[in-house]
């Protein structure tokens, strides 16, 4: 079991939080080189990497998984510095933990990452020898419905995500 | 007894109530087809001199008919007293005792053809009626049903109006139960405070409900975020959760930047020590980013590095 909060100051950043603040750096990185860039200069890899492996909240992996995706969406370098804080790796993890299929929203989100990832061929070599293509072909229906089993398969690259924040109405019902 | 008016009259009124058209089955009517039914006690035969007497009378008419030939008067509807009535008028050299007998003969099938014709009449009118209760109770089977299908669809709808009323105040009670003030906040709420805490929750609620234009128009956005800046925890709860709720409108995520709203929210993600403010705050920052002129302003505002800062610190190793 995979503890959810690890952090000293979980106390004031909880999943909702965290999983919040990487919607919020998703949706800054979302078509603006200049803060994708900003984003992997403040460091902050490392610790979406550890995030990945260890917490199983779907809501915190999906988001995390949408921000490598949109960190490594048409950005070499971003790509390159995503790849060496070995973001394949957690991507794989996270998939393996917290997708499964009750949480197609967490694969899917980990195939786009994936596939923006691979923009070069040195850096599709690295996600392949992640066993990417491996977890590909294993994905529930549901993600393999959409475009990005093709894309990792194919080498096809998507487009950036934009990232709802989970916010609850008085009107909703569930 | 011929000629006894007393007899000839009784007989007349007994038989009165037939009218022209059993007269003329009486003159038609042959021993064969007589009705099935007859009343007790009487012979079933049909008198061979009534048939006689109908075909004389029906030489007659036509005698007459070939006399005025040219002038065809209306015929006028005799009923059963009189056409038997005149039957018996021409048998009036009987003697006595036959002219009973044909009277009691007469009188016998008048009343069997009376009795026929009122027992068709209420078979008639029995179909009638039953074919009308028929499509009554049918009537009635549709509109029973069609009641019970409108109640079952107002209990439906009722039940899910209940649940949804009941998920609202659960909702309801979650946001007060979440924006609890921690311990290094100020627990002093007071009148006003209430009031603000009100005014944000009512604010939250309406972002679903009034038009986007309208809260815009009243600077709900503005309004909003400076109530972030109160040092009350348990104004700033609520009031991070209006604006959060209101950015989700795309009108409105400009407006927010504008107001000052990533200023106030950076501060809280970077200082706030409760974790729903915090996330209240992150989700506002987030549904901000997403309108494409507000991106430049997120960097330059300290917002991703406060969003970064918080993932850096969540995950540090105890």
């Amino acid at each position: 079991m995979f503890a959810q909060s690890v952090g000293p100051d979980n106390l004031r950043i909880d999943d909702d939080a965290l999983g919040s603040a990487f919607c919020g750096l998703c949706n800054c990185a979302e078509g603006n080189d200049a803060n994708r860039n900003l984003i992997v200069e403040l460091d902050v890899m490392k610790s979406v990497e550890y995030i990945c492996e260890n917490w199983t909240d779907p809501y915190v992996l999906a988001s995390a998984a949408k921000l490598i995706a949109n960190l490594a969406y048409s950005n070499v370098y971003t790509a390159m510095m995503c790849l060496s804080a070995h973001c394949e790796e957690a991507l794989n993890m996270s998939i393996r933990k917290g997708g499964g299929d009750k949480n197609p929203d967490v694969q899917e989100a980990a195939m786009m990452a994936f596939a923006n990832l691979s923009n070069n061929e040195s850096n599709q070599t690295h996600v392949g020898a992640s066993g990417a293509i491996e977890l590909a072909v294993q994905v529930s229906p549901a993600a393999r419905r959409s475009h990005t089993c093709v894309n990792i398969i194919g080498g096809g690259v998507n487009k950036g995500q934009r990232c709802l924040p989970h916010i609850v109405r008085v009107t909703d019902t569930h | 007894m011929l000629t006894n008016p007393v007899l000839f009259s009784l007989f007349c009124s007994r038989v009165g109530g037939l009218t022209k058209h059993d007269l003329l089955i009486i003159a038609k009517l042959e021993p064969n087809t007589l009705p099935p039914r007859r009343p007790p006690g009487r012979p079933s035969s049909m008198p061979s001199h009534t048939s006689a007497a109908a075909k004389a009378l029906h030489e007659e008419q036509q005698k007459s008919l070939n006399v005025t030939k040219n002038f065809v008067a209306p015929v006028k509807k005799l009923t059963i007293a009189e056409e038997v009535g005149k039957k018996l008028k021409r048998m009036q050299d009987k003697s006595p005792a036959d002219f009973l007998d044909i009277c009691l003969r007469e009188f016998d099938v008048a009343v069997s053809l009376q009795t026929s014709a009122m027992r068709d009449e209420f078979d008639e009118a029995l179909n009638d009626l039953t074919s009308r209760a028929n499509s009554m109770e049918r009537n009635l089977s549709s509109l029973m049903s069609w009641k019970q299908q409108t109640c079952e669809a107002k209990v439906k709808q009722a039940l899910q109006q209940r649940d949804d009323e009941r998920q609202e105040k659960l909702n309801l009670a979650n946001w007060m139960s979440q924006f609890t003030p921690s311990s290094e906040a100020n627990k002093d709420v007071d009148e006003v405070d209430f009031a603000f805490i009100r005014f944000a929750l009512n604010m939250a609620v309406a972002c679903d409900i009034c038009p986007v234009q309208k809260q815009l128009d009243a600077g709900a956005p503005a309004f909003l975020a400076s109530m972030l800046r109160v040092k009350s925890d348990s104004v700033v709860g609520p009031a991070s959760m209006a604006l959060a709720h209101l950015s989700l409108h795309t009108e409105t995520k400009a407006a927010i930047a504008a107001a000052g709203g990533i200023t106030a929210c950076v501060d809280l993600v970077n200082t706030n020590p409760n974790a729903p403010i915090v996330a209240q705050c992150c989700k506002t920052l987030a549904s901000v980013a997403m309108w494409p002129a507000n991106k430049p302003l997120m960097a330059g505002k300290g917002a991703i590095k406060a969003l970064v800062r918080a993932i850096q610190v969540s995950s540090l190793t105890p």
